[in-house]
């Protein structure tokens, strides 16, 4: 039934390397920036695609609202009360419309939000559980004989796989460590530089 | 029968001065106020009355010749001694506390309140209204010469951090902004020397590992336990060159690095945020015992980066046979 699961050593290798990879992107990121992303795209592409027409809307009763407001100030409540009175009902039920489509819009963000963590989760954590607990017995590849000392091959294959093997647990640790030290040398020529502070020292009074 | 009309209250007042007048009349004044004074009192008072005094006839006061709280103060006596008095201020002799004592109790109260729930409202000295908090207590608590974090300053800061009176709350905008500079820069410096020794690390294990993985064939990694059997037969290939420049490598590079780091005082920043340094600071605060520690454990996370070296050099070595092991 789970044949489909039996992937190659080598597939396995790949698929979690790339997975480790795109973890540690996201938290160089920042998983807020990711969902503030999506949101933009959300908001961009979403009406287009009739997602949702509460920007539309939005946009299109704060245009009104601010014609309305343009028209009030225009004339003399006291002239033309009647006038007055009609505009400023028109802004008040615009403005409470405008009020729900707010939590509207809100509602839509907290849900893109929650999408986006369910996302990231299912994308880099839940696999990585999976393997773990699936593969926990695969060798992921095995090492050429006579090149490494032993007390390293012994160290390699921890926790229980042959000498000279080596598994998941061990993969994964060095991928993490290999992938955030590229990710410092790219990250780090780009950081601004740091002069050294220079103390101001007390000019005593001399009396 | 005759009715008895009741008497008005003009009536009974007048029949009452008549009486008193009467009695006034028969003399002896100041024996019997003096009797009415000592009357269920301690105090023993000498006083003279009014009408004895013939001579004084400008003041109305009674001289009590011992000054009670319960002499009223503004009881105005006539000097007409058969009249009324035209005010009854008997507020005076009330026993309710005075309104000064009633708010300064309150005060109390408020005060003791506050030092409960906030404990930030109380002045606490001569810098006025303290805004000490807890946490800034503890820290005080900590910068004691004699106390807990005696010797290595606060916590792992600098020693320059405090004044001359060893307090750290008074230093001025001036000098915390310089102390935020300093640890910025030195975090950057640390950052700085670890992207060169890495780069440097990086280049020569890539080199090490793709010389040996071209020039001899059997230097590489499988899926298949195959590799595991398959001996080095060609005696021109010595199988523990790759170890030996690696070793190389690493020992080079860390001992550069230590000795950098030592040069730039470049672990400083390592220890300073690292959380058990932060642990030995508060836990010391309850027991000091736990400071003698502090040292041994700065090295220990000294040692630590350095073993972290060797420990990312080796994953890089796993990668890459792990990425070249599709045969």
């Amino acid at each position: 039934m789970l044949d489909w699961i039996d992937l190659q050593p080598y597939t396995l290798l790949v698929s979690t390397f790339l997975i480790l990879a795109f973890q540690q992107v996201i938290n160089q990121v920042g998983k807020s920036t990711i969902q503030e992303l999506v949101w933009s795209l959300y908001m961009a592409i979403g009406s287009k695609l009739n997602l949702t027409n509460s920007f539309k809307e939005y946009s299109t009763k704060q245009i009104e609202i601010v014609d309305l407001n343009k028209q009030k100030r225009l004339i003399s409540a006291q002239d033309q009360y009647a006038k007055w009175t009609k505009l400023n009902r028109q802004v008040d039920k615009l403005t409470a419309e405008l009020t729900q489509l707010k939590e509207t819009i809100s509602k839509d963000k907290s849900s893109v939000n929650s999408f986006v963590s369910l996302s990231i989760m299912l994308i880099t954590t839940a696999p990585l559980w999976f393997f773990r607990l699936w593969f926990r017995k695969s060798i992921l590849f095995y090492l050429p004989p006579q090149y490494l000392p032993y007390a390293l091959e012994w160290v390699f294959s921890i926790p229980f796989f042959p000498l000279g093997s080596v598994g998941l647990t061990v993969w994964t640790f060095a991928v993490k460590q290999v992938i955030s030290s590229i990710i410092f040398l790219s990250s780090f020529p780009f950081q601004a530089p740091v002069g050294k502070p220079v103390k101001k020292e007390k000019v005593e009074e001399v009396k | 029968m005759s009715e008895v009309k009741p008497l008005s209250a003009e009536e009974k007042k007048r029949l009452l001065r008549e009486r008193r007048a009467a009695k006034m009349a028969g003399g002896n004044a100041t024996g019997r106020l003096n009797n009415i004074l000592n009357q269920g009192s301690s105090v023993q008072t000498e006083a003279t009355s009014v009408l004895d005094k013939e001579n004084d006839t400008t003041s109305s006061t009674i001289s009590t010749g011992v000054e009670t709280s319960s002499t009223p103060r503004s009881t105005s006596i006539p000097i007409h001694h058969d009249d009324d008095p035209e005010i009854q201020d008997i507020t005076s002799f009330s026993p309710t506390p005075e309104p000064e004592k009633v708010l300064a109790s309150s005060e109390d109260i408020d005060a003791m309140f506050n030092k409960i729930f906030s404990g930030a409202q109380i002045p606490t000295g001569p810098d006025g209204p303290g805004g000490e908090d807890p946490f800034a207590q503890m820290l005080k608590m900590l910068g004691q010469p004699n106390g807990a974090g005696a010797g290595a300053g606060l916590g792992g800061m600098p020693e320059d951090l405090f004044n001359s009176q060893g307090n750290p709350f008074e230093l001025n905008e001036e000098e915390n902004q310089y102390q935020r500079e300093l640890a910025a820069y030195n975090l950057y410096n640390h950052k700085k020397w670890k992207f060169r020794f890495l780069i440097i690390r990086f280049f020569l294990i890539f080199s090490n590992f793709f010389y040996h993985y071209i020039t001899i064939p059997t230097f590489k990694a499988s899926s298949y336990s195959f590799i595991r059997g398959i001996a080095n037969t060609d005696s021109s290939i010595t199988t523990t060159s790759f170890i030996t420049y690696f070793t190389t490598i690493e020992l080079i590079t860390i001992v550069s690095y230590y000795l950098t780091s030592v040069k730039y005082d470049l672990f400083k920043t390592t220890t300073e945020n690292n959380i058990f340094v932060k642990i030995i600071s508060f836990g010391s605060m309850v027991l000091p015992q736990l400071e003698q520690y502090r040292p041994l454990l700065v090295r220990l996370l000294a040692y630590y980066e350095l073993l972290e070296v060797i420990l990312t050099d080796l994953s890089l070595v796993i990668v890459l046979f792990g990425l070249l092991s599709f045969l």
